[in-house]
């Protein structure tokens, strides 16, 4: 087996595992989510990936951030929802720090320095955009996958764009981040 | 100058691709979570045995002022402040009618009464009241179509619960018709002031059974896969 196909079947296991794990709640369950960002890493770590961090990678994620952020910023205003207070936040922001990075290391991270060895940038920003909106339907539902999708091929551009998976990270963070205040 | 070009129109295509995935996905927020945002644990009005120890749900009243029209000028979402919110109501422009305005919106919990026959309520009920200097508010028929309820159910437990209501205390419950807005968040249009509440009817709620408990092997099969997946990956990005 190829090791674009090795990392798939294991990004599918993790998926499950986080699944098996978090049970009926999975989508706000800490630990499975930390048990999938342990499993995302080592995979990322087994397969030598690397994540340069720079100046101009996290200016490109801040932007990028911003952008994904514009629609559902616009609806909050427009519906004039208060934003949502920081009760419980820090935990929450350290946790979700952890699982985004990690899937962004293995997205945009291994499986992207795979795909695009073999099949060329945009078939790796393809098949990353798709694992990350199939990643979030046990979660969430098949109604996110157009929005998922949407942003996965943006954090691909950002890898590109930047050259590293830390823009993608910076961005991904970033979005649910603001994502707490927003809901 | 080419290359600025370019980053600009792909930061535009980017915005573009966000823009049209974001409308095609309704009620899609939470977004590109890592993890989903927790909810505090539900907050009763008479908390049931065993329930977690919290503060008291709370109530709110908010004030629209009127348009030229007669009807509130501006959108808006009313909901109380618990994190997330356990009820939330979207006022359309224009769906709210009164001689003189402002017009006052309260949402308050309830503890409730007379349920659903042969119902289990899932939380308390909350009255919605809409009240102006003039006297009774009018809804415009056409605005409030797409008017929206959402009330949070106590937990994620599947199925969820689903949204009744009755204009007032002595009518009787009628069923709506609810879609999920999130994991344990349920959605209904807004029918106009009166009661509503979450409850399961018995056809909702999940036959018991035994079984094997699958899960624990189903973990330890995944583990070993995983480990095997990641010693195959090293092992061949040691040999390249």
């Amino acid at each position: 087996m190829t090791r674009v196909g090795l990392l798939l079947v294991a990004f599918a296991v993790a998926v499950g595992l986080r699944v098996a794990v978090g049970g009926p709640g999975v989508a706000s369950d800490v630990p499975a989510g930390l048990v999938f960002a342990a499993a995302l890493l080592g995979l990322a770590f087994a397969a030598g990936t690397r994540m340069p961090v720079s100046r101009r990678a996290v200016l490109i994620g801040l932007a990028g951030a911003a952008l994904v952020c514009a629609p559902v910023g616009l609806e909050h205003l427009l519906t004039t929802r208060p934003v949502h207070g920081t009760q419980g936040f820090l935990g929450w922001a350290l946790a979700v720090t952890v699982v985004a990075t990690a899937e962004e290391v293995f997205l945009r991270g291994a499986l992207y320095d795979a795909a695009s060895r073999v099949w060329g940038v945009p078939a790796a920003i393809g098949l990353g955009a798709v694992c990350f909106a199939l990643l979030h339907v046990p979660l969430y539902g098949w109604h996110v996958v157009p929005l998922d999708l949407a942003v996965g091929i943006v954090l691909g551009g950002l890898r590109q764009g930047a050259g590293t998976p830390a823009a993608p990270a910076v961005t991904h963070v970033g979005a649910d981040l603001v994502g707490w205040f927003l809901r | 100058m080419e290359r600025v070009i370019s980053a600009r129109r792909r930061w535009l295509a980017g915005a573009l691709l966000v823009g049209l995935g974001w409308l095609a996905s309704p009620g899609a927020v939470p977004v590109y979570d890592g993890l989903q945002q927790p909810d505090e644990p539900y907050r009763y009005v008479a908390p049931p045995a065993g329930s977690a120890k919290t503060a008291p749900p709370t109530s709110t009243t908010t004030q629209t002022p009127l348009g030229t029209s007669g009807a509130n000028a501006q959108a808006l979402s009313v909901q109380t402040a618990e994190v997330g919110p356990q009820i939330s109501v979207f006022f359309p422009q224009f769906s709210l009618l009164a001689a003189k305005g402002p017009i006052t919106i309260v949402l308050k919990p309830e503890v409730p009464t007379a349920p659903p026959s042969g119902a289990t309520v899932d939380g308390n009920m909350y009255t919605v009241s809409l009240t102006a200097p003039s006297g009774p508010v009018s809804l415009d028929k056409q605005y409030l179509s797409i008017a929206t309820m959402y009330l949070r159910a106590t937990d994620q437990k599947t199925p969820q619960p689903r949204m009744f209501y009755r204009p007032s205390a002595g009518s009787a419950w009628q069923p709506l018709g609810t879609s999920a807005g999130g994991l344990d968040i349920r959605v209904s249009n807004f029918l106009g002031p009166g009661d509503y509440l979450l409850a399961r009817l018995p056809a909702d709620l999940p036959k018991k059974g035994g079984g094997v408990p699958v899960v624990p092997l189903v973990l330890l099969g995944v583990l070993v896969v995983l480990g095997a997946v990641v010693l195959v990956v090293r092992l061949r990005a040691a040999g390249e």
